[in-house]
C-alpha cells in the first residue's frame, strides 16, 4: 500500500498538536520535521509524551521537542532501506538527498488499517 | 547557621556553582538554597534543571522568566520578570548572603534586588573584561556586590581601579576549573557511546552564541561557521546557543545544517561537557569556555568574532572574523601537532589550581556581616 508523504511531514513552525494529528493519520508513531524541504528533525509519540510530562502545551512548536539528530538515509535501493530501518529500530526513516532534502520516508511496517 | 542563596540560569553557570555547593553541603555551619531560572527551565534548551535534580541538590525556587521572541526587547523585559520573581524569593528565604556569578543580566537583577533589601551580595568572576553588554553588566554587578571573588590578579587590579575597597576583593581563582583540574568528567568511551563519537577521528566542539550588540547578524555569523565545518567535513558536536536576543535564528540555522558528521545537542550535562573539552581536538565558536576552560585541557580554540574581544587569553586561542575561509584555515592550523604543542597551560590568565571553590566557601563562612560589609563606598 503506497503511503502519502504529506501524512509524514510537518513544518518546523507547526504545533505539537498538529504533529499529533499527522501521527494519528499516518499510524506510524512519528513524523518528519522539515524547514522548506530540509529535514531538521523527527518527532515521535515518545517525544510528545516526554514533553507533556514537562508541562509543555500542545500549542508549542514542534521545534522545541523534536529529536535533533534523526537517522536518515540516502539509499535508493528499497531492500537495503528495509534493512536499515530494522537496524535503526525506528518506525519512520527519512529518505534524503545528499543535501538533506526530504524525498520519501521508509516505513517499518504497513499501516494496520489503510481505510 | 549561615544561609546562602545561589542563582543559576544555565549549564554554564551551574558548572561554577556545583563544586561550591558540594563544599557548602559539607560545612555544618552553612546551608544553601538554589534558585533556578531562565534556560534551565526550558525544554527547547534541554531542560537542564533535570541534571541538578538528578544530583539531588536543594532547589528551593524555579523562577520562569524567559519571554518568547528572543529579541533585545524580550531580553530586557525577561530580566524585569526575574527581578519581580527574585525579590519575592529573597523576601521569603531571608538568606544571609546571595551568591551570583559572571556577567549576565540574571545575576545583575539578583544583585540589584538583594542590594536594595540589604542582603550582602558575593560575586564570582568579578573584575574580568568581556564583551560589550555582558562586560558592562559584570561591572554593574560589581557596584551592587559587597564581596568580589576575582579569578586572577589582573581582575583584582581592575576592581581596585574601579574604586572598590580592598577588604572586599579576594583573589580566589576560577571555581569552574576546579572539577576539570580534579578530573571530574565523563570518560571518553562513555561519551563515544552516548554521543556517537568515533574516537579515532578528529572532533570539533562548536558553541556559538548570538552577540547581543550585533542583533540581526547572528544568522549570517552562524552560517559562516557551519559552512566552514561542512567544508572541513569534521566530526562535530554542536551545542545550542543561550537564550540571548537572536538565538532563535541561530537555532534554526543549526537545524538546517544537519549533516551526517554533525551532531546537535540542546544541552549537555556538566560532566559530558567537561569530558568533551578533554577529548575534543578543537573548540570553535565564541564561548568564554574556549578561553577559560579550554587552556586547562590544552584544547585549541578558534574564537570567532568580537564576543570575547576584551577577555584575557592564553596561547590556545586563534582569533578569526566571521569568514568561512578564515575559520577553515584556523581550524586546520589548530589541528596541527605544532599548534597543540605550543599551548602552555601555565600562561592562562585564570588561576586554575583546583582550590578556588575552597577559598570561596571559606570566605562565605568566615566573613563578618556587619555595617562595614553592608555600607559601600568608593575609594576614589
Amino acid at each position: 500500500m503506497a503511503h502519502s508523504l504529506d501524512d509524514f511531514v510537518v513544518d518546523v513552525t507547526d504545533t505539537i498538536r498538529f504533529a499529533m494529528e499527522k501521527i494519528e493519520l499516518n499510524k506510524h508513531r512519528a513524523v518528519v520535521v522539515v524547514d522548506g524541504s530540509t529535514v531538521v528533525g523527527v518527532v515521535s509519540d515518545g517525544d510528545i509524551r516526554r514533553a507533556f510530562l514537562h508541562n509543555v502545551l500542545p500549542i508549542a512548536p514542534v521545534s522545541g521537542i523534536m529529536q535533533l539528530n534523526p537517522r536518515t538515509t540516502t539509499e535508493s535501493d528499497s531492500s537495503k532501506r528495509r534493512q536499515l530501518i530494522q537496524d535503526a529500530r525506528v518506525t519512520v526513516l527519512p529518505v534524503v538527498t545528499d543535501d538533506n532534502s526530504l524525498v520519501d520516508v521508509e516505513l517499518a511496517y504497513e499501516p494496520f488499517d489503510a481505510a | 547557621m549561615r544561609h546562602i542563596a545561589i542563582l543559576t540560569e544555565a549549564r554554564s553557570s551551574y558548572s561554577y556553582f556545583r563544586p561550591i555547593v558540594r563544599l557548602i553541603d559539607e560545612e555544618p555551619d552553612l546551608q544553601y538554597s538554589l534558585i533556578v531560572t531562565n534556560q534551565h527551565l526550558l525544554p527547547t534548551f534541554g531542560y537542564s534543571v533535570e541534571e541538578i535534580e538528578r544530583e539531588g541538590l536543594n532547589i528551593t525556587d524555579k523562577i520562569h522568566m524567559t519571554l518568547d521572541g528572543y529579541t533585545p526587547v524580550t531580553q530586557a523585559k525577561s530580566l524585569g520578570v526575574l527581578m519581580l520573581g527574585i525579590t519575592d524569593t529573597l523576601a521569603r528565604l531571608q538568606p544571609d548572603l546571595v551568591l551570583v556569578l559572571g556577567d549576565r543580566g540574571d545575576s545583575l537583577m539578583t544583585a540589584l534586588a538583594a542590594f536594595q533589601m540589604n542582603i550582602p551580595v558575593a560575586h564570582i568572576q568579578a573584575g574580568e573584561r568581556s564583551g560589550n553588554i555582558d562586560g558592562m553588566t559584570r561591572h554593574a554587578i560589581t557596584r551592587f556586590a559587597h564581596i568580589h571573588f576575582a579569578s586572577g590578579p589582573d581582575a583584582a587590579e581592575r576592581l581596585r581601579k574601579m574604586g572598590e575597597e580592598e577588604h572586599r576583593i579576594h583573589v580566589t581563582g576560577a571555581p569552574q576549573l576546579d572539577e576539570l583540574v580534579h578530573g571530574k568528567f565523563a570518560p571518553a568511551d562513555e561519551l563515544a557511546a552516548d554521543l556517537g563519537i568515533d574516537l579515532d577521528k578528529p572532533l570539533a566542539l562548536v558553541l556559538q552564541h548570538p552577540v547581543t550588540e550585533e542583533f540581526g547578524r547572528g544568522e549570517d555569523q552562524m552560517r559562516e561557521t557551519l559552512e566552514a565545518i561542512c567544508e572541513l567535513e569534521l566530526q562535530t558536536i554542536l551545542i545550542f546557543p543561550n537564550t540571548d536576543a537572536g538565538s532563535d535564528a541561530l537555532r534554526l540555522m543549526i537545524e538546517r545544517y544537519h549533516r551526517p558528521f554533525i551532531r546537535v545537542e540542546r544541552t549537555l550535562s556538566h560532566r559530558q561537557f567537561s569530558g568533551l573539552l578533554r577529548i575534543a581536538d578543537v573548540m570553535v565558536g565564541n564561548s568564554s569556555s574556549g578561553l577559560i576552560e579550554a587552556p586547562v585541557m590544552r584544547l585549541p580554540a578558534v574564537n570567532i568574532g568580537g564576543r570575547q574581544r576584551d577577555r584575557a587569553r592564553a596561547t590556545n586561542v586563534i582569533d578569526v572574523p566571521y569568514e568561512r575561509a578564515e575559520i577553515v584555515s584556523a581550524v586546520r592550523r589548530a589541528l596541527t601537532p605544532e599548534f597543540k604543542g605550543q599551548i602552555d597551560q601555565a600562561n592562562s590568565p585564570y588561576i586554575g589550581d583546583g582550590r578556588a571553590s575552597e577559598r570561596v566557601v571559606r570566605i562565605l563562612k568566615d566573613i563578618v556581616i556587619d555595617a562595614n560589609l553592608l555600607t559601600k563606598q568608593l575609594v576614589y
